[in-house]
């Protein structure tokens, strides 16, 4: 190492330093390090013969009495952060499991991702030709304990690794729920990107929510995880957005997109001020689908089974409502003699009934429960 | 051996050493050599501490076209040395008194 990147290193390890103190340590250990070249060693062998600097840096710090508890020191050193500039990436991948992933905008012009290294955790991040792909998986426990092994056996080790494996098992069922209100900050992966985000972004995770707000994407977007949920508040993308989760909701607020497809089971899909130019799809077996005030410029089409679909305010060119066993109701922007409609239900009451005429189109299909939409100018 | 004592030990050496005369770090680190090893990152605290008490004085002098810190022992750092010896009296004794056992 030459002395000029061992006081480059040693003045970022020192950066809670005030000032005046740092730069006594800096230049003391810069006339070390020229007082024995001067004597005769070479450069790299004097600044070896100092200690490492993260050994220098936490007595320096400890004798100042900046608090580094061992804790802190720990923490500081699995927290992770990964900084590009956004003109060099084209393509954002993040592939994790059982992380959430929080997605926001900053405002400088740089993709910043950030995460904490567990214990039971593996991160790469790759890079190539303007793909950047940050990769998490879990290490297995079969492996955790093997390793503990080489250690030498003991039955505490594969204990505590066996715990931290169910209790991650526990968080996983928190996280959807959201009950409980705790989610350790180690589970998430935040990313910060430009406000208006030129490259494509994909996520996927599993048993961690995925939650994007306030950035524009020039690029699709495309989200999946499991067992929790998917949330994008004041988000505008050029392209198609592709949600997809299973066993818990989805919740889109102030979106605008090209097209947008979600695909859920089990939990609700709740919409809201939405604009799509062109097609809106959603998916949801046994559980409802709620939109308002949101437009859809061509087709609409929203299908579940054993839930209900409520529609509030919400126009399209082009609908199909499809259930059974829950109602369809709510109101439709426009009027009636505008659309073509063609609704049918079994064993219930329908309100909307079937007419022909219309350049637009509106097809409602439940059964079991009745289908009360109406039009409202 | 216990930290505290450690402290002690160097401070009171690091003051003799200046007894001799005003001295910069690598000479230090080298002289003190002589009784016990410490490293650069052990004497810079020390350095700190006694010049805080009032025991040593900074001053820079230039040498071969940079600076560098010089240490010079004061009143109170003499008086430490003192101190010490004094201290290490008791020290001494107990050490006496360990020693008998044994034997």
């Amino acid at each position: 190492m030459t002395r000029e990147q061992f006081l480059k290193d040693l003045q970022a390890a020192l950066a809670d330093m005030q000032q005046e103190e740092r730069e006594g340590v800096l230049s003391y250990y810069a006339e070390m390090i020229d007082d024995r070249m001067e004597a005769g060693m070479t450069e790299e062998a004097a600044v070896k013969a100092m200690e490492p600097v993260q050994e220098i840096a936490s007595r320096v710090l400890e004798e100042a009495g900046v608090p580094v508890s061992n804790k802190q020191k720990a923490a500081d050193d699995k927290r992770q952060e990964i900084r590009r500039p956004a003109g060099n990436i084209r393509q954002l991948n993040v592939q994790a499991e059982n992380k959430r992933v929080t997605v926001g905008a900053g405002d400088g012009d740089e993709i910043v991702m950030r995460y904490m290294i567990g214990s039971n955790d593996i991160f790469q991040l790759h890079e190539d030709d303007g793909v950047l792909t940050l990769e998490h998986r879990m290490r297995p426990v079969s492996s955790f304990i093997n390793e503990k092994n080489g250690e030498g056996f003991s039955l505490e080790s594969i204990l505590s690794g066996v715990g931290k494996f169910i209790s991650g098992l526990g968080e996983r069922i928190v996280s959807d729920g959201g009950v409980f209100g705790y989610e350790a900050p180690e589970n998430e992966i935040e990313i910060t990107l430009p406000k208006t985000m030129l490259a494509q972004l994909a996520v996927s995770t599993s048993n961690g929510r995925i939650a994007v707000s306030d950035v524009t994407f020039a690029q699709p977007l495309r989200l999946s995880t499991s067992n929790a949920y998917i949330k994008l508040d004041d988000v505008n993308c050029a392209q198609a957005v592709t949600c997809a989760t299973s066993n818990s909701r989805i919740v889109l607020d102030d979106v605008n997109a090209h097209s947008a497809r979600l695909t859920t089971s089990n939990g609700r899909v709740a919409l809201s001020d939405l604009y799509i130019r062109e097609e809106l799809e959603c998916i949801n077996s046994n559980g409802s689908i709620t939109v308002k005030d949101s437009t859809a410029e061509g087709r609409m089409r929203l299908t579940s089974s054993n839930g209900r679909i409520e529609l509030d305010g919400v126009s399209a060119a082009d609908y199909t409502l499809k259930t059974s066993n829950g109602a369809v109701g709510g109101t439709l922007k426009g009027s009636a003699a505008e659309y073509t409609v063609s609704s049918s239900t079994s064993n219930a009451s329908n309100l909307l009934g079937n007419r022909e005429g219309g350049d637009k189109r509106l097809s409602v299909r439940t059964s079991n429960a009745p289908i009360t939409l109406k039009f409202e100018e | 051996m216990d930290a505290q004592m450690k402290r002690g030990l160097i401070e009171a050496c690091i003051l003799k050493l200046l007894l001799r005369g005003d001295s910069y770090g690598y000479q230090l680190v080298r002289e003190a050599e002589e009784v016990l090893s410490i490293s650069e990152s052990t004497l810079y605290p020390v350095l700190r501490r006694l010049e805080t008490a009032g025991a040593l004085k900074v001053y820079s002098m230039e040498h071969n076209g940079r600076l560098r810190k010089y240490y010079a022992i004061t009143d109170a750092g003499r008086k430490r040395i003192d101190e010490f010896l004094v201290e290490w009296q008791d020290v001494m004794k107990v050490y006496d008194f360990i020693r008998r056992d044994e034997q």
